[in-house]
């Protein structure tokens, strides 16, 4: 079982530096496909009526007039300063304005992972532990439901029941923890609807291992077994997948930052959308998939950690 | 397959919705866009079954209506999604080598760099709103599934003894692939299918939602939600309907997908339901 530690360190280095390319291609990726479409963002933010000349002289100020090579090669060299440009439409920097409202996204996104976990495991263990009978069909049901239920139905309903029938919570905002339950949990349920899947499938097929019976014939009691023997090996691929859906929550994050006015990037990436502010957008949709490859990568050197068999693959 | 309960039930889920979808016209009571202004907000019973919206137009015909759109869109994408996805996991899957790498290397992990719905909300954002600019941005992401899942199995039948005896034989390339080796792939392939039309009508509902997704005044059950939202206090049955409608078409689709794995292969049955 032990390894040296180069290997593992060879393996992330690796994972790093593939890392890096797929970052430059999904920048040059975001560029253009914002560029290249129609739509003039200086006639949006002037309005119809504008004059020639006024469109043309803040083309000019906003460097949209150069050549579209040249306006990619200012903003890569902007992007290596940590200079994601200016906003059109809050005039003001982009780097800025993201790493303002990033706080309130992650805040989100870790309560509803922790909603996520909170419930996934407990019930995907009970799941497999149970299999076949009435509290593995009603968590199967559960899950199913929890799975279909889109985000963007759910939060409307939660605030319904909770914040206006029972007054139990506020409507929307962001602030004390009252505040996070709502949207975490609209956020978290469809995670945790997957996890509870996984996690049964994972603790299954760990109960019908070899190491399993032994632990069984040692007279070990079935909670140590299942806690301290099956969950701990059940959990290994529980982790990727919980790397492979963060993404997920963070798309998940503009709806339901939408929904509750939460003050993060999911907002401010549609509100950059519907304002034709492309140094925004682009700075948003960097910010949103650099952390999900960065999520990725966690996940992989996590994965790493816990079942040294990868490291030598 | 069908002695499930809950297979019955989502084959009469979806057999509603194709039915919506293919006479709406017929099935609803009013028209979809025909506005009331004096029967505003009106709740469920009487003369509207799930009452009216603010510009006093029938929700159960926006409902009905918005079916054919969920349909259209998932249906599309899913049909695009999985030619384009089993065109090029074949080619990678079965001719391997620098093709492979590059598709599976470059293309397929570059794309996946990107969190699902935000591809297509990248597109859709810049394209502008419409049925069809949406199918292609939701195809856009949508076909890597298809593509990983096919080049795998694929790569793991191209080393089997049947397929390496029919090349034997002196089969061509694309007989080898559509006449041995689909027949064998097909059934993990139907599955996605399945769930993949819940994703995409899912995904369709969100943009919509969104507001970068069928414009108005199309009766998407995003844009209902959406628009439900400005009454939940006055009118909680405009958030109620087009909520219950989306998920019960998504719950639906899984189902089907699960019935379908239990069904088509048992190997993976897991008997959770």
């Amino acid at each position: 079982m032990k390894l040296s530690h180069p290997s593992a360190a060879r393996y992330l280095g690796n994972r790093l530096l593939y890392t890096l390319p797929v970052v430059f291609i999904v920048i040059t990726l975001v560029f253009f496909l914002i560029h290249l479409v129609p739509g003039d963002p200086v006639q949006q933010m002037l309005g119809e009526g504008a004059r020639a000349g006024d469109v043309e002289q803040m083309r000019r100020a906003l460097g949209l007039d150069l050549p579209l090579p040249a306006q990619y090669r200012n903003y890569l060299a902007g992007l290596l300063r940590g200079d994601l440009g200016t906003s059109f439409r809050f005039n003001s920097s982009v780097t800025g304005i993201i790493l303002a409202r990033y706080p309130a996204t992650m805040e989100l996104t870790l309560a509803a992972l922790l909603v996520a976990l909170l419930f996934s495991i407990p019930a995907g263990v009970v799941s497999a532990v149970h299999r076949g009978q009435w509290r593995d069909r009603l968590l199967g049901f559960v899950s199913l439901l929890g799975l279909s239920f889109p985000n963007f139905a759910l939060g409307p309903l939660l605030i319904l029941v909770f914040a206006l029938q029972l007054n139990w919570l506020p409507v929307s905002g962001r602030g004390a923890l009252a505040h996070l339950i709502l949207p975490a949990l609209t956020l978290g349920t469809a995670m945790a609807a997957i996890l509870t899947r996984m996690v049964r499938a994972s603790v299954l097929e760990q109960l019908g291992q070899d190491y399993v019976r032994t632990a069984r014939a040692k007279g070990l009691p079935e909670r140590v077994v299942l806690y301290k023997h099956t969950l701990r090996n059940g959990l290994i691929p529980v982790v990727t997948l919980v790397g492979l859906q963060f993404g997920a929550l963070l798309t998940g994050a503009m709806v339901t930052e939408t929904i509750f006015s939460w003050p993060g990037i999911g907002r401010l990436t549609l509100e950059a959308i519907h304002a034709r502010d492309y140094p925004l957008v682009q700075g948003c949709f960097l910010a949103i998939s650099v952390t999900y490859i960065a999520v990725n990568l966690l996940t992989d050197m996590l994965y790493t950690l816990v079942d040294p068999r990868i490291r030598q693959g | 397959m069908v002695r499930n309960p809950l297979t019955l039930f989502s084959l009469a889920i979806i057999g509603l919705l194709l039915l919506c979808g293919l006479a709406a016209p017929q099935l609803a009571p009013q028209d979809p866009a025909a506005q009331e202004l004096p029967s505003r907000l009106l709740g469920p019973g009487g003369g509207h079954w799930f009452g009216t919206d603010e510009l006093g137009r029938d929700v159960l015909s926006r409902i009905i209506f918005g079916a054919r759109i969920s349909l259209q869109v998932g249906i599309s994408v899913v049909v695009i999604s999985l030619l384009v996805g089993s065109l090029i996991g074949s080619l990678a899957g079965f001719y391997g080598g620098w093709l492979d790498r590059f598709i599976n290397v470059i293309v397929i992990n570059s794309l996946l760099a990107f969190p699902g719905i935000l591809l297509a909300l990248a597109f859709v954002a810049f394209l502008g709103p419409g049925i069809w600019k949406l199918v292609i941005a939701l195809s856009i992401g949508g076909w890597i599934g298809y593509a990983r899942l096919i080049r795998g199995e694929i790569l793991k039948e191209r080393e089997l003894d049947y397929v390496q005896a029919a090349r034997a034989l002196g089969e061509p390339d694309w007989r080898l692939l559509i006449y041995h080796i689909w027949p064998n792939i097909v059934s993990p392939v139907i599955i996605q299918a399945a769930i993949g039309l819940g994703g995409a009508i899912l995904a369709e509902a969100t943009l919509s939602f969104l507001g970068l997704g069928v414009p108005p005044p199309a009766p998407s059950w995003g844009t209902m939600l959406n628009d439900g939202r400005a009454h939940i206090f006055d009118a909680p049955h405009l958030i109620v309907f087009p909520a219950l409608a989306v998920m019960l078409a998504i719950l639906a689709c899984n189902f089907l997908g699960d019935a379908l794995r239990d069904y088509l292969d048992p190997r993976l049955n897991k008997e959770f339901l």
